[in-house]
């Protein structure tokens, strides 16, 4: 079943053609990686399909309902961890349950249900900036999936952090879910995160963006260095545009 | 505003401040100057446990004028800063009127004040208002502008109303910049008391100089200018308290590890 459908999207952002006609679906329970060069719109797409800005042409359906700039339907997790520095760990991550009129009670009795699986056990009264940049990732992902579980939309959410940590925070992810099982549209510039990942890639092109290459991976084969090869020499060619 | 666990650094101030006062000690001793033109430290100090019950009764009154034109200040700032974070447009309207408040001469205010409003307490405390609200307001205004567009822009993706993401977002992070608006009014907000006192009223520290100042008893001036310098540092000292347990996320203790 399809959970996001992305219908010929296009998007002029201050005079720069940024998107040009994006189709594309994430499927219920798929990791779907959108690979692009830098300044290619990724993250303008990501605003478009989180209802926060509104495309030219083009709709966002959600479930099969039109939610063409409509907020408030899928979570959201932008380049930033984005947490409050005036609240705790526990009280960040409660925001969005609050918002949605849970008691705070119940919310907080919610949220600690997951501080095991998300790492962060022990940090509830933790100020964010009393915690390493793996942390506050965990704790915005947290954020981010209390909102909205079923559909979660992630812009690099990995790309602040040392390779050591990225790395550990890959196999985390995908550990979570499996049991957690959501659809996940996860936006990056980086070849071995989209292939760790995905369950399939979209590549696009540079600005304004198209996509170039839809790849199915299957999990269990192993990737072969042709594939591998053939990606990053269509990530380089879109990128030369830029130098 | 570092708070040092170097005991060196916490010692230098003190030290500079006997150094000046042994001077000036010294200078007054050896100079044989008359205690009308200038008393010796020594004798400020003397002059202030005698007149100890007459300097309280004045305090007060200084005290009072100048909490209820600080609190009114900081309503008026609350007041002004959400209004103007609400419709944003009345900013334009109102910034010129707020700079050209505090280009008024405070002496010319202040002499005008009791033709209009009595010799009471009330032009204290408008002085002390004019004087206090301009620094909290400008720094909460910026404070309310300072949160990051992107966090702005969250809140509205997980569907929270202006008045939710003023409340969660905007506010607790103005918070630092208001209180470090509200410690610069602290500083000030006694002396703009004194000066309205001075220039005419009943009671309070400024009327009491008034009255040593015409018969030459300097060191009871100067033991009021103490008592002033004290009070204006007890102030500062209470917003600090009060910043302290209302912004616990920005405690010096938190960043320590980060600097
Ligand atoms: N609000 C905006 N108004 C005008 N132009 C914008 C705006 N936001 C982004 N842009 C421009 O649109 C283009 C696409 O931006 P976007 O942030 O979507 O790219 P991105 O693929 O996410 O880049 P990155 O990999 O650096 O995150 C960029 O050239 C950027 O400068
Ligand atoms: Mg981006």
């Amino acid at each position: 079943m399809t959970k996001i459908m992305v219908d010929k999207i296009s998007k002029t952002l201050d005079g720069l053609y940024t998107l040009a006609d994006i189709s594309l679906t994430v499927g219920e329970n798929e990791i779907v990686v959108v690979l692009g060069p830098s300044g290619c719109g990724k993250s303008t797409l990501l605003n478009i399909i989180s209802g926060l800005i509104t495309p030219d042409s083009g709709t966002i359906k959600i479930d099969g309902a039109d939610y063409t700039g409509k907020t408030a339907r899928v979570s959201y997790m932008q380049q930033k961890d984005l947490l409050l520095d005036s609240r705790s760990i526990l009280d960040n991550v409660t925001i969005p349950l609050l918002l949605k009129g849970m008691t705070k009670n119940k919310a907080q009795a919610y949220a600690r249900s997951h501080f095991t699986d998300f790492g962060l056990v022990g940090f509830e009264h933790y100020y964010p900036r009393q915690l390493s940049g793996g942390m506050r990732q965990r704790a915005a992902l947290l954020r981010t999936y209390l909102f909205a579980s079923d559909i979660m939309l992630l812009d690099e959410p990995f790309a602040a952090l040392d390779a050591i940590t990225r790395r550990k925070m890959h196999l985390w992810l995908l550990k979570l879910h499996k049991h957690y099982q959501s659809s996940i549209l996860f936006v990056t510039h980086d070849i071995e995160e989209a292939l760790l990942l995905a369950d399939r890639v979209y590549i696009l092109s540079s600005r304004p963006a198209v996509i170039r290459r839809e790849l199915q991976l299957d999990q269990t084969a192993a990737f072969t260095p042709d594939m591998k090869m053939d990606l990053l020499a269509i990530l380089e060619e879109e990128s030369n545009d830029h130098f | 505003m570092k708070r040092s666990t170097n005991i060196g650094y916490n010692l230098l101030p003190g030290s500079s401040l006997l150094l000046v006062l042994v001077i000036w000690e010294a200078a007054v001793r050896i100079n044989d100057i008359p205690l009308w033109l200038l008393p010796a430290p020594s004798r400020v100090i003397s002059t202030i446990v005698e007149i100890w019950p007459l300097l309280v009764y004045h305090s007060t009154t200084t005290l009072l004028e100048t909490a209820y034109g600080f609190l009114l200040s900081i309503i008026l700032a609350l007041l002004i800063g959400f209004l103007l974070d609400y419709v944003s447009i009345l900013k334009q309207a109102v910034n010129p009127v707020l700079v050209i408040s505090q280009t008024i001469p405070l002496i010319v205010l202040a002499v005008l004040m009791p033709l209009w409003f009595g010799w009471g307490m009330l032009p204290k405390i408008l002085i002390v208002m004019l004087v206090c609200f301009f620094p909290i307001t400008i720094n909460l205004m910026k404070g309310l502008d300072s949160s990051d567009s992107d966090q702005l822009s969250l809140f509205r993706s997980m569907g929270a109303g202006r008045w939710e993401t003023f409340k969660i977002v905007k506010f607790p992070a103005a918070l630092p910049a208001f209180f470090s608006g509200l410690k610069i009014s602290a500083t000030y907000s006694i002396m703009a008391a004194v000066i309205s006192e001075w220039v005419g009223a009943q009671r309070g520290l400024g009327y009491f100089m008034t009255i040593q100042q015409k018969s030459f008893a300097i060191d009871k001036v100067l033991a009021a200018v103490i008592v002033i310098c004290v009070l204006s540092l007890l102030l500062v000292k209470l917003a600090d308290v009060i910043e302290y347990v209302l912004v616990p996320w920005n405690r010096r203790t938190l960043t320590d590890s980060n600097n």
